[in-house]
């Protein structure tokens, strides 16, 4: 008898996303760090990895040796170094707020953007633009992301109020007043990028995302939104993946599901609001990120966000690194993920349909 | 309200949804230690009364007490540890795999930011066992048949080790050979002491196994006593307009034969 309990549960022990997990966050961690180094060497001017590091070394205290040119710390401290950490922190926060969107909202489509917080942040940063075109003496480095953020914000408020007489929170209510809020303020824009003019150009290069001109301050107001946020959400992981079973079975396994749902989609909107603030509308990262890492983790929430969160950092340094240093022109970052998340979702969605039906 | 009382007291319920009355004017007491049985016709109210029970609805009026306390103001985190529920519907959006699934079972039990002991693995391997759901063990939730589905969600109900238990026509989507099983594991859990109180629509299962039936229609309690009692063939020809007879077999057993022509 007990032998075979003890068959039993070895045959059945559980899938422990934890120990596989465990050694990709290792692993994912490592290629961060090297492709960081990497890609800060990149550009006009090439710049070795140990120096790289000398010069970061330097900037705490350590000693620049001579042989260093001494335009370097310049490059990279105050130019690359910020853009490279700004994309990193954008690709991890909008691929975590992906996987809290689509466990949440009960719907593997979502993504970050799906209860219209890009809108809203473009609509924002349309209005400070349009400000900025009749004349109105602002500092566009500060009053676009402060607009954005206002915009996103006031659409999440405005999303949460639309679908509150669901005392749940529905994910089909939630969605439903994500699209409507989405389009009245689609119309909005057309309306500003009547108004520009001539002018328009400013409009749909932000609403197309960038990371040129990216600061410390930049890095700075990511940090102090993603970060945390991040941290904050893996502590609901468990409440997460028993959501994804419908609010009758998280109910009854003592998950108040209105509260919990209010609560994690506020966290995750206030990253993205950030990250959209900060660098304009990337699509694709949210939506391919999480589903690439289900495919080879499994759904668990506990292995999934930080899993995400380092390949979203990966993948959208990988996508800056590209535009910024191989190709001739330097192309908007939001243009070539959609480039190449579109293709490459069509492969993982085929692939997991075929898998469904063998 | 009586002192130390366990079990549900509910006072005058009435329920809609919008402007459509579901249940009107239910009252019942419902002790524990026995194996209840919730049957009437399709919109009768048997599964909003199970969503009542388990505190997922609010009635607009009247109320509901369980173990003498009002249902709404328990927490949520306490209810489960006292009672669980089988829901007629579940969504699966994301490929879990059967051993994941039954272990959410164990949360009300395993601390914030814990990993599950040795001891939630024993009663998930267990449960596997029991259900006989071993070899799906690590096979997609999504993967399954449908009497699969519901076996290993009662899997996970059980691991939730709670005083109560509520299942809603959990018995719809398994064949017999299951669906018995499944009846007879819930008069083991009685007999252990626990209470369950199922909405069925098999009425054979209800006379084979539940010591008390109550009988919604129209959203109104038509009917209550012990099974044998309740369960005849001039209920089933006032309920559901079909014609039936009570048969004892030799074993003493009753059952009913329907009519079909």
């Amino acid at each position: 008898m007990n032998q075979s309990t003890s068959q039993t549960s070895d045959k059945s022990s559980p899938s422990s996303p934890v120990g596989p997990g465990l050694v990709s966050v290792l692993i994912l961690t490592g290629v961060l760090v090297l492709a960081m180094v990497f890609s800060a060497g990149l550009g006009y001017i090439k710049i070795s990895p140990g120096e790289i590091l000398q010069i970061i070394a330097a900037n705490f205290g350590g000693h620049l040796p001579d042989s260093i040119d001494t335009s370097y710390p310049f490059v990279i401290m105050e130019v690359r170094l910020p853009r490279i950490i700004t994309a990193v922190l954008v690709g991890g926060g909008l691929a975590v707020a992906g996987c809290i969107f689509q466990s949440l909202l009960q719907n593997p489509l979502a993504d970050p953007y799906t209860l219209g917080i890009s809108s809203g942040a473009a609509f924002g940063a349309s209005i400070a633009i349009l400000l900025l075109i009749v004349g109105i003496a602002l500092p566009s480095t500060i009053i676009i992301p402060v607009f954005a953020f206002a915009g996103a914000l006031l659409t999440l408020l405005a999303v949460f109020s639309l679908a509150a007489p669901s005392t749940r929170l529905s994910s089909n209510s939630l969605i439903l007043s994500g699209i409507i809020i989405s389009a009245i303020l689609s119309a909005g824009i057309s309306l500003i990028k009547f108004l520009a003019d001539e002018q328009v150009n400013a409009i749909i290069f932000w609403l197309m995302g960038s990371f040129i001109g990216k600061d410390w301050t930049d890095v700075l107001l990511l940090a102090a939104l993603v970060v945390p946020s991040t941290f904050v959400l893996m502590l609901f992981a468990r409440e997460m993946d028993i959501m994804t079973f419908g609010d009758r079975t998280s109910e009854a396994l003592g998950i108040d599901t209105g509260k919990v749902r209010r609560f994690v989609l506020i966290v995750a909107s206030l990253s993205t609001s950030g990250c959209v603030a900060v660098s304009g509308i990337i699509g694709f990262v949210g939506l391919i990120v999480p589903h690439f890492v289900r495919m080879i983790l499994g759904p668990s929430n506990a292995m999934l966000i930080p899993c995400s969160f380092l390949c979203g950092c990966i993948l959208l340094l990988g996508a800056d690194t590209v535009t910024r240093v191989m190709l001739p022109t330097e192309i908007p970052i939001g243009v070539l993920t959609a480039l190449i998340g579109g293709p490459l979702f069509c492969y993982i969605f085929r692939k997991t349909q075929l898998q469904r039906w063998r | 309200m009586m002192k130390d009382f366990r079990g549900w007291e509910l006072e005058n319920i009435d329920f809609s949804y919008g402007t459509f009355p579901c249940l009107a004017e239910i009252s019942l007491t419902l002790g524990s230690g026995c194996f209840y049985g919730l049957i009437g016709p399709n919109g009768s109210g048997k599964s909003t009364l199970i969503d009542l029970l388990s505190g997922y609805l609010k009635p607009e009026t009247g109320t509901i007490r369980l173990n003498g306390t009002i249902l709404q103001s328990i927490k949520r985190t306490e209810l489960a540890t006292l009672l669980t529920v089988v829901p007629q519907r579940f969504a699966f959006n994301f490929d879990f795999n059967v051993y994941d699934t039954i272990m959410m079972g164990r949360y009300p039990h395993i601390p914030r930011l814990s990993s599950p002991s040795q001891e939630d693995h024993r009663r998930v391997s267990e449960s596997l066992t029991h259900l006989d759901i071993e070899h799906l063990a690590q096979r997609s939730i999504r993967k399954l048949s449908g009497g699969e589905t519901q076996r290993v969600m009662i899997a996970r109900a059980l691991v939730q080790d709670t005083e109560f238990i509520l299942l809603d026509e959990v018995t719809a989507n398994l064949d017999i050979n299951h669906a018995i099983a499944i009846m007879r594991t819930m008069r083991a859990l009685v007999r252990s002491g626990k209470t369950v109180i199922a909405a069925l629509h098999d009425l054979n299962m209800a006379l084979g196994f539940c010591d008390h039936v109550m009988v919604l229609n129209g959203g109104r309690l038509h009917l209550q006593g012990g099974a044998s009692e309740v369960i005849n063939g001039e209920l089933v020809t006032d309920i559901y307009q079909v014609s039936s007879e009570l048969i004892k077999s030799n074993d003493g057993n009753v059952h009913l034969s329907f009519k079909y022509q």
